[in-house]
């Protein structure tokens, strides 16, 4: 990026640009060459060339969310509005009030709970993860256009999830405003309510999109999003169209110098990219001078630059190698190894080195795993098409979040699977926004040894799936369709002809499907079923919950608001007689639950590691005690809105109880950690 | 049975060697099986492809390494992260890039398991986040692509250049 580049190549005064970022690679470099001498001069007065604040400048303003265009989970149900990421739209409506609001945003998940369910999952080429994972994301739009100065966050329970902030600029491209570091993480959740506002990175780009990243490992319970908030300068119409310009030109300009600077040894002394340019401009050393520059240009000359120049030295005659045995002495195998260790960037970086290291690189043993979720905001129909030529091996893919404003075309997605997708067996395509229906019917055409097929939180409306589209896949294990729509006759279907079937979740899946037919059916064709998620579906019975108890593997089971009666009959009893396994039982707002069924639990859950009982009003000490004594194995106790236990003095008892039993005892009023 | 064995290096170093520590080297314990040689006190393992400063290293670090769980066979589920070198490791391999290849080729050739893994991460790391000519400055690598090549290769990783 280089002022150079639109200042002299655009002679019509594009440097009046108030914000105008000073590249002090070009003014050394102008510097030196004595020709231009006079250029450089005129641009170093850039104090009577700079119009003070010209009038289409633009004001400040602050905005809240006007719209969401994507989140990958929400705890309410689309319908609804309480719990739903709708309710981040617009000024607060709680803040500063701390608290369980249904009116804010919450997520599916906090802690780490659903990592030690039977159900978790490995991540697919785990190298690409980064220090601080993403566990849920929300994307949401402003209405205007502006400059991001900062982005405030209104957290009103169990705040300290935000991980990261991107911004979407005109120039198609996320940048990353802001990323937690390790010691932000390993720092507790508060227990106030707070108003999150982090140094955000100084940029030009302009923006109305932002994408807020989550990680939930440390939070004690559901974190709740009040309101978002975006400040900055807006940007007038015709400063919108020259900034767009000039974000073009600059990319342009900036292109073929940035990815190796100082890899052309033979232009260099032409173009005066010498070390200290190289280095300044790997350092990103370009400060915003709009108001000052002069005084920060005389401040870096005399203050800085000798150090600047000392420490380029340093880093000049550092690191020559003399040693005996040098890296390419290695055996090709080996090489192998260590290039199996590395994330897919440094993997495409370090293939740029040589040609044996490129040959190395592009093996396709290096490339039976592929995870783009990491580098969603990067990939692009290009990159699939590169990789497409290298994963002749692919077995895992993994392109959830990948192609959300149009970067993957569907078109590219089919003609990777056609090429690649035969021996795939794990497919994760969770909130990819390019899917259709047509790139559905090539999954089930194509992928027929798939094991895991994921497809959380796709396009719902019209639905993805129609019949007989996966009718062709016979050897599925997992089958994730959390909040995607589907319809009944495909399940049914794909049931019947799946029996190895291990894990299905049906979270969300949306009112057409009658969960007492899906049920029948499991029970009838998938008794190997090991785990089981109907949080949320529309709606099983007791004459449904009788089936599920004929699934004698089950280890997991969530029938969180799905199953509605006001009575289940001896459907729980028999449950836990008939399925030993259960480690994972998640009865919220099952309002059928009696005192009888917990006394089953306490006397039959011997497996049990997470019991979700939430909004049981008549709950006594007693039924609480006899779980705790009963289920030896419990780790997670769910008491939310269980008034009658969590109000008054029953709250000592159970902070004991938490203690001497090892519970993690949860309430939407306070949470009573282990230790 | 002894509890000792002697290792030889190349260089002719004899190492006396508790032989639970010397059997965590797959190799060593294939000879030392097929060959009868366990009940031998006086037998002689000779390592020809491993000199004597590099094998004192792979003997300390299989001491500290002794009581680790035996590495699973299975590839699939080993995670990739690189982030998880114990402080340790981390110490112990700070030497210089001959001694850290050559103790790679021993751990290779000797089949530990572990050390293979820990130094073949350690080697990742140095080229992990790194730009091409700072891996090639680090490991001394000379550019031999012809322009032709460079630029196709250039095209390929547009995606993951800083912007």
């Amino acid at each position: 990026m280089s002022l150079r580049a639109y200042n002299i190549d655009d002679p019509s005064n594009d440097a009046d640009q108030p914000d105008a970022l000073v590249d002090f690679t070009a003014m050394l470099r102008q510097q030196r060459n004595g020709g231009r001498q006079r250029e450089y001069g005129g641009w170093f007065g850039c104090g009577s060339k700079m119009q003070p604040e010209p009038p289409d400048q633009g004001y400040y303003i602050e905005q809240y969310v006007l719209g969401v265009l994507d989140f990958s989970s929400q705890y309410g149900i689309d319908y609804s509005i309480s719990y739903t990421a709708a309710n981040i739209i617009g000024r607060p409506t709680k803040y500063p009030s701390y608290g369980d609001y249904p009116e804010t945003y919450t997520m599916r998940t906090y802690g780490d709970w659903w990592l030690k369910a039977p159900s978790a999952t490995r991540e697919i080429q785990a190298q690409n993860m980064p220090k601080v994972d993403t566990h849920d994301y929300i994307v949401v739009y402003f209405e205007e256009f502006v400059v991001p100065t900062e982005v405030a966050i209104f957290e009103t329970f169990n705040p300290g999830a935000v991980v990261r902030i991107w911004a979407y600029g005109m120039t198609k491209n996320w940048t990353c405003l802001w990323e937690a570091t390790d010691n932000d993480v390993k720092l507790g959740p508060g227990r106030e309510s707070r108003r999150f506002a982090p140094p955000i990175k100084k940029t030009t780009i302009i923006t109305k999109t932002l994408r807020i990243d989550f990680n939930h490992s440390r939070l004690f319970y559901y974190t709740e999003i009040d309101a978002i908030m975006l400040c900055g300068r807006t940007v007038s119409r015709i400063h919108n169209l020259l900034g767009r310009q000039r974000l073009q030109h600059r990319q342009v300009a900036s292109a073929p110098s940035t990815p190796t600077p100082p890899s052309l040894p033979s232009s260099s002394e032409e173009s005066g990219d010498g070390p200290i340019s190289c280095k300044l401009r790997t350092l990103k050393f370009q400060p915003n001078c709009g108001q000052d520059g002069a005084t920060k240009l005389h401040e870096f000359i005399n203050n800085d630059l000798s150090q600047f120049l000392l420490e380029n030295q340093v880093e000049e005659t550092a690191e020559a190698p003399v040693s005996r045995l040098c890296l390419t002495d290695l055996p090709f195998e080996i090489l192998l190894r260590i290039l199996s260790y590395l994330d897919l960037k440094s993997l495409f970086r370090v293939g740029q080195v040589s040609r044996t290291f490129y040959d190395i690189s592009t093996h396709p043993l290096l490339y039976g795993e592929l995870s783009l979720k990491p580098y969603w905001h990067l990939a692009s129909s290009e990159l699939l098409c590169t990789l497409a030529s290298r994963a002749t091996m692919l077995r895992k893919l993994d392109l959830s979040w990948c192609g959300g404003m149009g970067n993957i075309s569907p078109t590219e997605f089919k003609k990777f699977l056609t090429q690649r997708g035969d021996n795939l067996t794990h497919l994760r395509l969770n909130s990819c926004k390019f899917l259709n229906a047509s790139c559905i019917e090539t999954v089930g055409i194509v992928c027929d040894n798939l094991t895991e097929l994921s497809l959380r939180n796709c396009a719902t409306d019209p639905p993805l799936l129609n019949f007989s589209c996966l009718a062709n896949l016979k050897n599925l294990e997992r089958l994730d369709l959390f909040q995607t729509a589907f319809e009944t006759e495909l399940l049914l279907s794909m049931l019947e002809s799946n029996r190895k079937l291990k894990h299905l979740n049906l979270a969300f899946c949306g009112v057409s499907v009658n969960m007492d037919e899906v049920v029948e059916h499991l029970a009838t064709y998938n008794t190997q079923l090991i785990t089981l998620d109907l949080w949320k579906s529309h709606f099983l019975t007791t004459r449904g919950l009788q089936f599920i108890t004929k699934l004698h593997q089950l280890e997991e089971l969530d029938l969180g608001w799905c199953l509605r009666e006001s009575s289940l009959g001896d459907g729980l009893f028999k449950l836990l007689t008939n399925c030993p396994k259960l480690k994972k039982l998640f009865l919220s707002a099952v309002r059928g639950t009696t005192e009888r069924d917990l006394m089953h639990i306490a006397a039959l859950g011997k497996n049990l590691e997470q019991l979700d009982i939430m909004g049981m009003i008549s709950l006594t000490h007693e039924r609480v005690y006899d779980i705790l004594v009963g289920c030896p194995k419990l780790q997670l106790l769910d008491l939310s809105f269980c008034d009658n236990v969590v109000d008054g003095e029953g709250f000592d008892d159970l902070a004991e109880w938490a203690r001497r039993f090892n519970v993690d005892i949860k309430s939407s009023r306070f949470h009573l950690a282990r230790h | 049975m002894p509890n000792i064995i002697k290792l030889q290096s190349s260089d002719e170093e004899i190492f006396d060697t508790d032989i639970q520590i010397a059997k965590c080297s797959g190799t060593i314990k294939t000879m030392l099986e097929d060959c009868g040689m366990e009940d031998d006190e006086n037998a002689i393992v000779p390592l020809p492809n491993v000199n004597s400063t590099i094998l004192r290293k792979v003997l300390i670090w299989a001491h500290y390494h002794k009581d680790d769980p035996q590495p699973t066979e299975d590839d699939e589920s080993k995670e990739k992260r690189t982030d998880d070198i114990i402080s340790w490791d981390a110490d112990f391999l700070k030497v210089d890039q001959g001694t850290l290849f050559e103790l790679i080729l021993a751990a290779n050739y000797l089949d530990i398991k572990g050390l293979l893994e820990l130094t073949c991460k350690t080697v990742a790391n140095m080229i992990k986040g790194k730009t091409p000519e700072e891996i090639r400055k680090t490991f001394n690598i000379k550019k031999d692509f012809t322009p032709a090549e460079e630029e196709q290769v250039r095209k390929e990783n547009e995606w993951c250049e800083e912007k």
